[in-house]
């Protein structure tokens, strides 16, 4: 069975791109969410295999979100996605459990890489 | 890359359109409250998002630009660089680039750098005289891309203590494991720094990593190449240890192996190489810390009320497919209009009760489309805030918008065709309204004018008022001034004579500023608001202030109209203009000097003979009936042969050549097929008090 | 190409059907007060008010009473019809048929095309309707 992935960023944009990436390569998309609060509660409804989750949102970003899952299930599988210029936001977030990091602009490659490695 | 974007492209417009007003609107909120940290790393969000979508795009112009203004917020973020009104207009200047840069993208045209090359260079003039070092920096790291040379990953050793040796020996003798490893990254990871403490994290789980040239400091900025080597002492085995690397992404190469002090010393043929490498590898401490740090924890973005941050649960959608979307509903209520009729003309009761139910779904279907439609004014309004900040610059005057409502809802179409006119007022606020600061302060006013732009509903209405507290328009100043240019004034109030600034060819202005004196009048406004169904009323104080009141139909599409005949034609006119239908005798027509009028609440008022207006053939009958309507806080009646009754219809467009006549709105199609004109009651009776005066 | 021949007083013309979207029966047109004596009025084309303009006024020739059809015309997303007196068939008019026309006089004519027992001058009025 396909594994599923949680798309969570505030850029539609974004979402569309990670989703035609990830649903090329077999991946099914659980859901998406636009933001932090959402994410956690998209995960809690979905409960997916893995999420990718972008840092900078409005109201509660990707590393609160990272933190609420984690609490909730901490076996749960959050790639984060971020931009160049947030070391210190990608450190705290793998001191949070993360259990890797795309950079963007997403290289179709990378965020295949990543995910199938996440996953394995 | 290789994916195909088209498909993203809309989808890119719009959201880059999104986020640079976002920023827009920030920004100018920066400049008033500078120290205000959640705007700034609200800011710093926005434009990492656009750069981050451009880059993805492919739009390496734009990733540029947008690049170079985000290190400017970040010297915002740090304290280093100062809000001030020399920077923000910098900003601005990056955000108008930016829109330029945007629309030139939607036309398909390739950009350039030369687009965006002084900008660039002012922005790093910016940045240079901040932190000298950051650019050193800069300059090292883009020499350091262009070395193409690789050695071959090695596991050897440099700065290994004697205390680091006896812990291993230590560990040994315990039964633990210990390896020596050496990892190479891809040569294209973005983050190093984050990458290796990402490894090192997993390793620290299984084990310690006990010793890493180069030092962990270094590793975790970032600040090397692409390889790093560290000694692991863990309980796992040699294949456990490989897996866990492995598990990592963006790892060129790894070599794991057993350690053996022996090996780990490199050989001495290869020093002159090594050399090199240790050049790039290990900086000077001095320049670890250019690049501030990120970690403080980011609070929640600042939480605002307007409406492009609230996207929670809306699509895009097509407006072409909104419009088609309307036209199928318009064209549906024309044929439930026409099945209505011929129900009632038949009697059939058997389909009755489907008729009505058919009929309602159609109302609430209508209702919905309609409201699909409609759009926050913020839409157009958002622009003005940054649109006056610039004026005052440009005028040296002190003025500050006053936003109201900007959340109340009109129709798409009226939304975006608001836009121009209310520019155009906005303009002649701040040129002709707003005093000179020194001028204020004599007259015991604030220095700084106040302009209020506020929007509202009101029954099917949306009123939206600009007000402004400057000089006002001095009717004795019009009144020469139109004499002058061969304009009749006799017997005109106050009043009348300040709403001839609305009248074609009319300006005020002394001399022609660039900033309302285009040549373009005031008339042009009046007119885009009739267009759109609108009126137009203005009251002014001289040094006091002008207050301007523009009324709006929430839709353009389906209105209420009373229906009346003129000769044998059927028309329509807009219900919400009609005051009141009287019935009258050709004998209570008074006629004036220069006017017919009719005697209406004690007041007299000017009469329209719609079928000489529209030169239709007279009718014997003597009665009339005058539709009473309220055009600009005037009366007029207009006269038709006969009624035939209230009802709701749908605005189908008409050639623009028959829109020039300036006598229709529009047409409908009415329940049997036919077709009636809608007539422009704003267009008709202004054309009487021009015509009167 | 293909071209429909119409008749207007006693006499007859061809226009390039790729221009013509649908020719329909002459139905009730209401009138446009005060527009020029070429517009002709609005018909209501299935939901959408189309404007008509008469061709005979256009071509500055006598009209007649009995105008049996309107040509809808197409030009992107706009639409307009065309009144004429009636239309006789569909024709395959090749370049080589259609000579010059003489009547240098009227823009709207664009050539001629000579038949066994009659001559039709092809018509083109695209832009004077849409521009």
């Amino acid at each position: 069975m396909a594994k599923s992935v949680l798309i969570v960023d505030d850029a539609v944009f974004m979402r569309m791109k990670l989703k035609d990436i990830l649903e090329k390569n077999g991946y099914e998309i659980a859901d998406e969410a636009q933001n932090g609060q959402e994410a956690f509660e998209k995960y809690k409804a979905t409960n997916p295999d893995l999420v990718t989750m972008d840092i900078t949102m409005p109201e509660v970003d990707g590393l609160d979100a990272l933190k609420m899952i984690k609490e909730y299930n901490a076996d749960a599988k959050v790639v984060m996605c971020s931009a160049m210029g947030q070391q210190g936001m990608v450190m705290d977030a793998i001191r949070a459990g993360a259990v890797d990091f795309i950079v963007k602009p997403f290289d179709t490659e990378r965020v295949i890489q990543a995910i199938d490695k996440a996953l394995s | 890359m290789a994916d195909d974007n088209s498909v993203y492209r809309d989808l890119f417009f719009e959201e880059s359109d999104d986020n640079l007003q976002e920023l827009n609107d920030s920004i100018l909120e920066l400049e008033q409250n500078p120290d205000n940290m959640e705007l700034v790393n609200n800011i710093f969000r926005v434009a990492h998002t656009l750069k981050g979508m451009s880059a993805t795009m492919g739009y390496d112009v734009m990733t540029k630009l947008t690049h170079k203004m985000e290190d400017i917020f970040d010297l915002f973020k740090s304290g280093k660089l100062k809000v001030t009104k020399d920077h923000v207009s910098l900003i601005f200047k990056c955000l108008d680039k930016l829109s330029e840069l945007v629309d030139d993208l939607r036309d398909e045209k390739t950009l350039s750098d030369d687009q965006i090359k002084v900008l660039w260079d002012e922005l790093d003039e910016v940045e240079k005289g901040v932190d000298a070092r950051q650019s050193i920096d800069e300059k090292k790291s883009s020499s350091k891309e262009t070395k193409k040379e690789v050695a071959e990953l090695n596991g050897y050793f440099e700065k290994i203590e004697d205390a680091d040796l006896d812990v291993i020996k230590k560990a040994q003798g315990e039964g633990y494991n210990v390896f020596t490893i050496a990892i190479r990254l891809d040569a294209k990871s973005l983050l190093k720094g984050p990458r290796v403490f990402l490894i090192m994290e997993k390793l620290d789980q299984e084990g310690d990593v006990i010793h890493s040239e180069p030092t962990t400091e270094i590793l975790e900025d970032g600040d090397f190449d692409t390889d790093f080597k560290v000694i692991y002492v863990t309980k796992d085995t040699f294949d456990e240890v490989t897996k866990n690397i492995n598990s990592n992404s963006e790892i060129d190469q790894v070599i794991v192996e057993e350690f053996d002090e022996e090996k780990i010393q490199k050989p001495k043929v290869s020093e002159e190489k090594d050399d090199d490498s240790k050049e790039i590898v290990a900086k000077p401490q001095d320049q670890l810390e250019t690049r501030p740090k990120d970690s403080e924890k980011k609070k929640p973005a600042v939480k605002k009320e307007n409406h492009h941050n609230n996207r929670n649960q809306s699509i895009r959608v097509d407006l072409n497919r909104l419009d088609s979307f309307l036209d199928l509903v318009s064209e549906l209520v024309v044929y439930r209009n026409q099945l209505a009729d011929a129900g009632k003309r038949n009697n059939a009761d058997e389909v009755r009760d489907s008729m009505e139910q058919v009929s309602r779904l159609t109302s609430e279907l209508q209702d919905l489309v309609l409201k699909i439609r409609m759009q926050q004014v913020s839409v157009v309004f958002n622009r003005y805030p940054r649109m006056i900040r610039d004026l005052a610059n440009e005028l040296q005057k002190e003025m500050e918008l006053v936003v109201i409502g900007e959340e109340t809802e009109l129709d798409k179409t009226v939304v975006s065709e608001l836009s121009e006119p209310m520019i155009h007022l906005l303009r002649n606020c701040a040129d002709h309204g707003i005093e000179k600061p020194e001028v204020r302060e004599k007259l015991g006013k604030p220095t700084k004018g106040t302009i209020t732009l506020s929007a509202y509903q009101e029954g099917n209405k949306v009123i939206i008022t600009l007000e402004d507290d400057g000089k006002g328009i001095d009717p004795d100043v019009i009144k020469e001034s139109a004499q002058r240019k061969g304009i009749n004034t006799d017997g005109m109030s106050d009043r009348d004579l300040q709403m001839l600034v609305f009248h074609p060819g009319f300006s005020t202005a002394k001399k022609i500023t660039n900033i309302s004196g285009r040549g373009v009048g005031l008339d042009a406004v009046q007119a885009k608001i009739s267009e759109l169904g609108g009126s137009l009323e203005m009251e002014s104080k001289v040094n006091v202030g002008t207050r301007i009141t523009i009324k709006l139909p929430l839709t353009l599409s389906i209105i209420q109209a009373l229906m009346i005949r003129i000769s044998d034609e059927d028309f329509a006119i807009p219900l919400d203009v009609v005051e009141r239908v009287v019935m009258i005798k050709d004998d209570e027509i008074i006629q004036t000097r220069q006017n017919e009028v009719y005697r209406f609440q004690g007041k007299l008022i000017p009469i329209v003979r719609t079928n000489e207006l529209l030169n239709l053939p007279k009718t014997e009958s003597k009665n009339k009936f005058a539709i009473i309507v309220t055009i600009g806080a005037q009366y007029y009646g207009i006269l038709a042969d006969s009624l035939i009754g209230q009802q709701e219809i749908v605005i189908k467009k008409i050639d623009q050549i028959l829109m020039d006549l300036n006598k229709y709105q529009g047409a409908t199609i009415l329940g049997n097929g036919a077709i009636a004109l809608i007539l422009d009651v704003n267009a008709i009776c202004n054309e009487k008090k021009v015509a009167v005066k | 190409m293909q071209m429909i021949l119409f008749k207007m007083n006693r006499q007859y013309y061809l226009i390039s059907a790729a221009d013509v979207e649908e020719v329909v029966e002459t139905i009730q047109i209401t009138k446009v007060p005060l527009a020029s004596k070429w517009i002709k009025g609005l018909i209501n084309l299935r939901g959408t008010v189309v404007t008509i303009i008469g061709l005979a006024e256009l071509l500055d020739i006598p009209s007649t009473e009995n105008n049996m059809n309107i040509l809808v015309m197409k030009n992107e997303e706009a639409r307009k019809g065309l009144l004429i007196e009636e239309v006789v068939e569909v024709l395959d008019i090749k370049d080589d048929d259609i000579q010059l026309s003489l009547e240098q006089e009227s823009k709207h004519i664009k050539g001629v095309v000579a038949f066994p027992d009659k001559i039709a001058n092809i018509v083109d009025v695209t832009d004077s309707i849409f521009n």
